[in-house]
């Protein structure tokens, strides 16, 4: 097949519909925390035996 | 404008606040006092209580604009340098008509132009329309939009797949593909409309205040071409900025974002205001709605100064041409507003955001509890106990209780008080100010001022009215969903005003007949309410009828702002057939 896309040129509207887009530049917007999350009545009853919070010793 | 001291912004809010409390209480105890000339019974402290929230309210809203009345604007930091960050305006649009939004675009592109700093703004059109002759014709809009501008490279636009999460989540789709490209975003509404030059001034502000995340102006309602627009143009422009003025002399850091015609830190944005779905069903979980509020509140919770500006000038939006376009705006506000329901409780929030939900909830809930107040006090005498003509044991002349109708008229005239003196005093304060001026000096604008309080007064009830069955709607679980923006004409006949509208003369008609029934004594107090009621469909029509007086006259219409005749010039050669022409930047 010959390529004819330097004879017929590609549609000039759909082509500057095509390069309308905003540059990619991304940035993170993450979600942010706006409900508590719901504790049961059960875990504030097992927090009292739960074994206390101790730095990690890498084992 | 500056910001006031932190000390200061806390005792102008505690003391706003406690005028506004100070003002319920007294309501309070007038109408228990009255209430207790026939022996106080359950009805009459339920009824107390209720006006003791509204007086509240009431009060609450009078006193900041006393705020506004009584302070100036501080300076504000601010630099004559050249702006140096990159920034964009975000346009988004759904299902809107492109031959309205998009002159507006170029008008602001052109007056953008006019202060030679065009080069440090991109337009981004962001659109999430579902409707796909509406995007075709978006395409075909924007096209012509690069033709009148000559702005490839500045302009762009783009369509999402979906919409999910609807306006914010436009913008965040914005943020997180193309974000980093700019250092300031000004969010705009479709039928939002910015001078150059207050751009340019809000990049400045920006710039020279590092921690200032987001600046809000108050944007003017313009092109208002029916009479309920007309007046509602009026209103904003003549008593908005005192008001505004009250607000800001109260946000300290915690300004106000109402959602367009604000600019924002991108990288503040960004970090803080990603918007999570609430969990459980519409109308109180899924997206948030009322997206502005929250986002503000997330802004101040990391640190970051949200503001309002009152004196940049130079922000103008559209509003609603008649009653029901009104009310349905009001039906999406009012689900977003109840839904901050939920967040009242969000962690880090400033105290001062929290309260800010909590007005937003009682701004729709108001009109509800003056509803259960004319309808408890229709039922009272049914729980009133029998009256005790003898109540001195062993005295054998009976003893007619003493009417307190008196106290229950002074309650009344206090409440009519706290709605009208504002306004009052804004008209008497710019009459000394030259303010009038613009409105066609103090004769024009006080008979102006005159027919707003009469049209308020009539148009009240009907409100009251449609406001209560939004957030009877919201409460028992109906989402309004996310129809698109109805603007232009709104004329509405009578039979389209009946339609939209007798439920409320229904409701009219069957509180007279019950107020007949249970306490005819009262039906003098109540015609105010039920009369505009009754008439709801008549006062609908009458107000989306094209407006013929000069009256309510602003001054964007005395002298017209230049991004206005921009947007009129580039609307008239907006027709297909017409010859394209360049409006000349210089």
């Amino acid at each position: 097949m010959n390529d004819l896309s330097g004879i017929f040129q590609a549609d000039p509207d759909s082509l500057a519909l095509q390069q309308s887009t905003p540059p990619e530049a991304p940035m993170a917007m993450p979600p942010q925390v706006l409900e508590q999350r719901p504790r049961s009545v059960l875990s504030f009853v097992l927090a009292a035996f739960r074994p206390a919070r101790q730095p990690s010793r890498g084992v | 404008m500056a910001l006031p001291s932190d000390r200061r912004v806390f005792l102008i809010r505690t003391g706003l606040l406690m005028g506004s409390v100070l003002i319920g209480w007294g309501g309070f105890l007038l109408f228990l006092r009255y209430g207790a000339a026939d022996g106080l019974d359950a009805m009459d402290l339920v009824r107390a209580a209720l006006i003791l929230i509204s007086t509240f309210w009431l009060a609450w809203g009078a006193l900041q604009a006393f705020a506004g009345l009584t302070t100036r604007p501080p300076a504000v930091p601010r630099h004559d340098g050249p702006i140096t960050s990159r920034c964009v305006i975000l346009v988004p649009v759904y299902n809107e008509d492109p031959a309205a939004t998009f002159p507006r675009i170029a008008a602001m592109d052109a007056s953008l132009r006019r202060t030679g700093c065009a080069e440090r703004f991109h337009i981004a059109i962001l659109s999430d329309t579902r409707d796909d002759t509406v995007a075709e014709a978006e395409q075909r809009g924007f096209l012509r939009l690069l033709n009148l501008t000559g702005a490839e490279g500045r302009i762009f636009y783009r369509r999402r797949d979906n919409n999910r999460g609807r306006k914010a989540g436009n913008i965040e789709d914005f943020i997180t593909r193309s974000g980093a490209a700019y250092d300031l975003a000004v969010i705009l509404d479709a039928d939002s409309l910015m001078e150059g030059a207050t751009m340019v001034e809000m990049v400045r502000r920006m710039e020279a205040d590092p921690k200032l995340g987001l600046l809000q102006t108050l944007p003017q309602i313009v092109n208002a071409q029916s009479r309920f627009g007309r007046i509602q143009q009026f209103a904003a422009a003549f008593y908005s900025p005192i008001f505004c003025r009250g607000l800001a002399m109260m946000q300290g850091r915690t300004g106000p974002f109402w959602g367009h015609n604000a600019i924002v830190r991108v990288r503040a944005f960004a970090e803080s205001c990603g918007l999570p779905e609430l969990s459980g069903r519409p109308p109180f979980g899924g997206h948030i709605l009322s997206h502005d509020y929250v986002e503000a509140a997330l802004l101040a919770r990391a640190g970051w100064t949200v503001r309002v500006d009152d004196d940049l000038t130079g922000s103008f939006e559209e509003g609603p041409e008649n009653m029901v376009l009104h009310a349905k705006r009001d039906r999406r506000w009012c689900q977003g507003n109840l839904q901050h329901s939920r967040l009242l409780t969000a962690p880090g929030l400033k105290p001062w955001s929290r309260f800010v939900f909590v007005q937003g909830i009682l701004a729709y809930l108001s009109p509800v509890i003056w509803l259960a107040f004319l309808l408890c006090s229709i039922a009272a005498p049914v729980f009133a106990p029998p009256i005790d003509y003898f109540p001195i044991e062993g005295w054998r002349w009976p003893v007619i209780p003493v009417s307190h109708a008196s106290k229950a008229l002074a309650l009344a005239i206090c409440i009519v008080g706290l709605l009208f003196l504002p306004k009052i005093l804004i008209l008497i304060d710019a009459a000394l100010r030259g303010r009038a001026r613009g409105f066609g000096w103090a004769g024009a604008a006080a008979r102006a001022v005159g027919a707003e309080l009469l049209f308020s007064a009539l148009s009240a009830p009907v409100f009251l009215m449609f406001n209560t069955r939004s957030v009877l709607q919201v409460v028992a679980g109906v989402d309004g969903g996310w129809p698109a923006q109805t603007r232009g004409d709104g004329t509405m006949t009578v039979a389209e005003s009946w339609a939209a509208s007798r439920w409320i003369v229904i409701s009219g008609v069957l509180g007279a007949a019950l107020a007949a029934w249970l306490s005819p004594a009262l039906l003098p107090w109540l015609a105010p309410v039920l009369l505009p009621m009754m008439a709801a469909p008549l006062i609908i029509a009458w107000s989306s009828a094209p407006a013929r007086s000069p009256l309510f006259q602003t001054p964007n219409e005395a002298a017209m702002p230049e991004v206005l005749m921009l947007d009129r010039q580039f609307r008239a050669i907006w027709q297909p057939d017409s010859k394209v022409v360049r409006i000349s930047a210089a």
